[in-house]
């Protein structure tokens, strides 16, 4: 007999490679798992996530939808409902307005009310898009993280996304996975085979002491530079990955900031009534206090994102207000 | 009124329900018309009682034919006028009387609008106030009945009103391309709240409506209710063999106001009168009477029966405590505990 070959421990995958390597390993490992949404079988999904997946599990467990967002979140719900772990797609963020009521006043509801479970995921694309302009950049995590019953995902890093993708598929509970835009043809190692990374969990991607730039999704990586350029000039950036954005890591972050004193967040989406705002309150709130400067918020400025690409890169969070928020978090 | 053929056609070579089975379904209509009518006298006699009421009273046969066409592990979703479902699928009257009553020991314990609460035991699947929600999510239920092959039939019902939502437009379409296991019925009373469905729409018959999702429709006679069990009966029938959904419209008119609480005023007395000249309880009854199958003196002893087993509901679930907020919390998240693979 031949030598087996062993399976490399980590490839370099795309974060696009890396989902599809997670609904690949889901769904042949639990017949319970389906994918349903629009341009999900022949096409291999709109941003290429779904590829060869109608080829490998068949018609009846990788459904090719009409536009209809409403029909698709309810089906998921149903479905999960009814025993099958269904992963719905939508196209962007946007359309998770179509879905909201069947997540919010149905599913999110159903454990809490009646013991039931629904345990399905709604993915897609979120986020901004700037070198395409026009519609369809919004980041609407924050609504759904306010909402009891529901998980709110963001990953930043091919590993996280596979790892995040396998943790919310056998998650018990409706999760929201946001995959931003800007992300899915970044490469990075990914563990091979089953790879979870648990939900609720921080991640520290570059330690230092000086701030705590806490961040999310694309943010992550901005904020990484950031790390490098102020790193020259003797400030030590501490960057943490929310990761997962419900359940919030209270702990994580509190952590970082009880070490360096000082707060930056940075993330799409309004910064008022948000994600920005939970992280400081959850800094605020505690026993102790932890910050020795006033936190800074960057997310999206206070108005919609212009169609015209270098008007959207200037409302969007960028290395000049992220620098600008470390200057007077630091100073 | 308009039939598609093979449903029609179905319907003209049926069996007739026995006499047992006729008795059995007078008995569940004596049972919601009577349910009903006490809800109905004890909100307004002011008792602590939660929730709307949107009552079926008018319209109870509805409810009886759909669910003497089902089997027991067959699934259904009610509309909001839905008291009926859960009668007749067996729900206890003191679990209902507890809820209504906000004590201990409900279902969902106070956590979901009673009226709309789902009952895994009994097959009733969840709703809620957002009209036409209850379809898509039956349409999901339908299509893991598929996938699954456990040969149930998925029941949604819904009002005239909910018939022009979009997700109507999205769950029916979504049914009928994926050719799911879904027997779509409207009870279509004429009125959403106070405005007449015939001031909103176009078409005569909202079973038109099937024509555009390629999947049959067929209006009947919704008081009438031999006619409800036998064409609900084809449908489910059709579904189970992988025929896929149908659509059915049961014309019928409520006694009441939307709720409870509506004064009903819009609505005109000759209207009102001519529905209660129709009332599908008397209508059953008299066939029954007609055929020999039900005496007067049993028709008295049903309606007696009913009011004692609803008494003595109300006495149970008048001895149980209030809910208070001290009392288990439900955890917001279902613990991770993977069922095994299948």
């Amino acid at each position: 007999m031949s030598a087996v070959l062993q399976a490399p421990v980590v490839q370099t995958l795309t974060f696009r490679e890396a989902l599809n390597d997670a609904l690949r390993l889901e769904m042949a490992r639990d017949r319970r798992v389906i994918i349903l949404g629009e341009d999900v079988g022949r096409k291999g999904g709109i941003a290429g996530v779904t590829r060869g997946l109608l080829e490998q599990f068949g018609p009846e467990r990788v459904i090719d939808t009409p536009i209809s967002e409403m029909a698709i979140a309810g089906a998921c719900c149903g479905a999960a409902m009814s025993g099958l772990r269904p992963v719905g797609e939508f196209y962007y963020s946007d359309m998770l307005m179509f879905m909201a009521d069947n997540v919010v006043t149905s599913a999110a509801r159903l454990h809490f009310a009646t013991g039931l479970r629904a345990p399905y995921v709604l993915r897609g694309r979120d986020g901004s898009k700037p070198e395409d302009g026009g519609p369809h950049q919004d980041s609407f995590a924050a609504w759904f993280a306010q909402v009891p019953g529901l998980k709110v995902v963001m990953p930043a890093t091919p590993a996280d996304a596979k790892g995040l993708l396998i943790s919310a598929i056998r998650d018990e509970n409706p999760v929201i996975f946001l995959e931003q835009i800007p992300l899915y043809g970044i490469k990075g190692p990914v563990p091979a085979g089953e790879y979870a990374v648990p939900l609720g969990e921080a991640e520290v991607k570059r330690a230092g002491t000086d701030v705590t730039v806490v961040c999310v999704g694309r943010c992550v990586h901005d904020a990484l530079a950031a790390g490098e350029r102020w790193s020259k000039q003797g400030v030590s950036v501490e960057v943490l990955d929310l990761r997962t954005l419900r359940p919030l890591d209270v702990a994580a972050i509190r952590a970082s900031v009880k070490k360096t004193g000082r707060l930056v967040t940075v993330h799409e989406g309004w910064a008022g009534y948000g994600i920005s705002a939970e992280v400081i309150a959850t800094v605020s709130d505690g026993p102790e206090l932890l910050l020795r400067a006033p936190a800074q918020r960057v997310g999206t400025l206070d108005t919609h994102i212009p169609a015209s690409p270098r008007l959207a890169a200037a409302c969007l969070p960028n290395a000049q207000r992220i620098d600008s928020a470390i200057a007077a978090g630091v100073r | 009124m308009a039939m598609a053929a093979d449903v029609a056609g179905q319907s003209a070579n049926r069996a007739e329900p026995g006499g047992e089975t006729l008795v059995r379904m007078m008995e569940q209509l004596v049972l919601v018309r009577e349910f009903e009518s006490k809800c109905e006298s004890m909100w307004k006699a002011h008792e602590h009682m939660v929730g709307e009421y949107h009552l079926s009273l008018g319209q109870e046969a509805i409810a009886v034919g759909t669910c003497a066409a089902l089997d027991p592990s067959d699934l259904i979703c009610p509309s909001i006028r839905g008291m009926g479902v859960y009668l007749c699928r067996g729900t206890p009257l003191a679990t209902l009387m507890t809820t209504f009553l906000d004590r201990e020991g409900g279902i969902s314990r106070g956590r979901w609008a009673h009226w709309h609460s789902p009952v895994p035991e009994r097959g009733i699947l969840a709703q809620t106030g957002m009209l036409g929600s209850g379809l898509v999510t039956s349409v999901g239920v339908a299509l893991a009945q598929k996938y699954l092959a456990t040969g149930n039939v998925v029941v949604a019902m819904l009002g005239d009103g909910a018939t022009s939502t979009g997700y109507f437009h999205e769950g029916m379409n979504f049914a009928a391309f994926r050719q799911l296991p879904i027997v779509v019925i409207i009870e279509n009373n004429q009125y959403a709240v106070s405005t007449p469905i015939s001031s909103v729409v176009r078409v005569k018959e909202l079973s038109s409506r099937a024509v555009g999702y390629g999947i049959p429709g067929i209006t009947i006679d919704g008081n009438d209710l031999l006619c409800v069990h036998a064409t609900v009966r084809d449908a489910v029938l059709r579904a189970r063999r992988g025929d896929g959904p149908t659509l059915v419209e049961c014309m019928t008119y409520r006694f009441g106001g939307s709720t409870v609480k509506d004064a009903d005023k819009l609505r005109p007395t000759e209207e009102k009168e001519a529905a209660r000249r129709n009332c599908p309880v008397k209508r059953f009854k008299e066939l029954l009477s007609q055929r020999g199958v039900l005496r007067e003196d049993d028709y008295g002893h049903m309606v007696s029966a009913a009011r004692s087993q609803i008494d003595s509901a109300e006495q149970q679930a008048k001895r149980r405590p209030v809910l208070d907020a001290g009392s288990d919390p439900l955890g917001t998240f279902a613990p991770y505990a993977e069922g095994a693979p299948v």
